[in-house]
């Protein structure tokens, strides 16, 4: 009888620890992140190409560019597979968007994107 | 037990058989007409030969046969050669890296299968490093890379890949997202990249102000440290 219970149990704690596995590896997505950089011709804006803008991360003290993309013709970057609830920042021509404070990495499944705000030089 | 070297038996073999191919015509002569008069005489080798009957059969066409034996051995030879040169360049030959491509419409649904040959064109993107070929469903890209840049330490080699319309994708390889074939020395990126067609109607949207835009300030200049 004894041995009839600690089985029962057994084979329930084993179920449970599963499912919290389960848990924990759907929630290890990777985000992707993309945005667009544009800039003002009188007046107008119109996509900002072959722009070099960089990731940041915050270490603690200061951001520190991690990884780089280029604008394509339409202005547009990608960042892929991104850790979730990361601080991150985007430096484009010197300047930190969204703000100073940076943003947080969600948690978007691909092949969704994250999409940062428009960004004008 | 390794059998990948089997030229000396082949050799050992190409001689008996020459050696033995003559006996064949030369028993057959014994045992038809023995009283045939074959005569050979001569110098083959620095050897005087003055033989009749069915040994001079048999001497006149080994010889006959010897003058093949050598170009043959020598032929084994040469393939031995060649085959240890080429094994030398396959096993330092340049790795090639390889990758995989979806591409998905603004509702991130993955465009029709014809619509890739408009997008992935080995003179239409820009890859970096070039890219080597495509497949020919457009979805592989490979190009090759310098050894140098797989022995380092750190070994990640960074990759960009731009495709009209678009965008840019920036990616690392390293061992920890690719697998590594060393045999072939091909490494396959295993994330599928998978990209996702902007919304271009959004430059719209922003000269009709409907939506806003980040714009550089002081507040947001940066200073590296």
């Amino acid at each position: 009888m004894d041995t009839t219970i600690k089985c029962n149990v057994m084979k329930h704690l084993a179920l449970i620890v599963i499912i919290l596995l389960a848990m924990g590896v759907s929630n290890a997505n990777a985000t992707n992140l993309r945005g667009q950089v544009v800039r003002n011709s009188g007046g107008r804006y119109v996509p900002l190409a072959n722009t070099r803008v960089d990731l940041m991360y915050w270490n603690g003290s200061t951001w520190v560019s991690t990884s780089y993309a280029i604008t394509g013709a339409d202005g547009f970057y990608y960042f892929n597979n991104l850790p979730p609830n990361t601080r991150f920042s985007i430096l484009v021509l010197g300047h930190i968007y969204p703000s100073a404070q940076g943003s947080v990495i969600g948690n978007i499944a691909p092949p969704g994107y994250q999409d940062m705000a428009v960004i004008s030089t | 037990m390794e059998y990948d070297n089997l030229d000396p038996l082949y050799k050992i073999l190409c001689i008996a058989l020459i050696s033995l191919i003559p006996l064949i015509p030369a028993w057959g002569v014994y045992k038809i007409a023995p009283e045939d008069k074959f005569l050979a005489n001569g110098d083959f080798s620095g050897f005087k030969i003055n033989a009749t009957g069915s040994a001079a059969l048999y001497i006149v066409l080994f010889a006959a046969i010897y003058v093949q034996v050598n170009p043959i051995i020598v032929g084994i030879d040469s393939t031995r050669a060649l085959k240890t040169q080429l094994n030398a360049f396959l096993n330092n030959k340049p790795w090639m890296v390889k990758y995989n491509l979806t591409l998905l419409d603004t509702g991130a649904h993955e465009i029709q299968q014809n619509e890739y040959a408009h997008y992935i064109q080995a003179d239409s993107i820009t890859c970096v490093p070039r890219p080597l070929v495509c497949s020919t469903d457009y979805k592989t890209i490979q190009f090759y890379i310098d050894n140098n840049d797989l022995n380092r330490k750190e070994c990640c080699l960074k990759s960009m890949l731009t495709v009209n319309g678009y965008g840019t994708y920036s990616f690392l390889v390293n061992r920890s997202n690719a697998t590594f074939d060393t045999t072939n020395r091909v490494i396959t990126y295993s994330p599928t990249i998978a990209k996702v067609r902007p919304n271009l109607r959004q430059i719209n949207d922003l000269n009709m102000h409907k939506i806003a835009v980040l714009s550089p300030s002081d507040n947001n200049k940066w200073t590296p440290q």
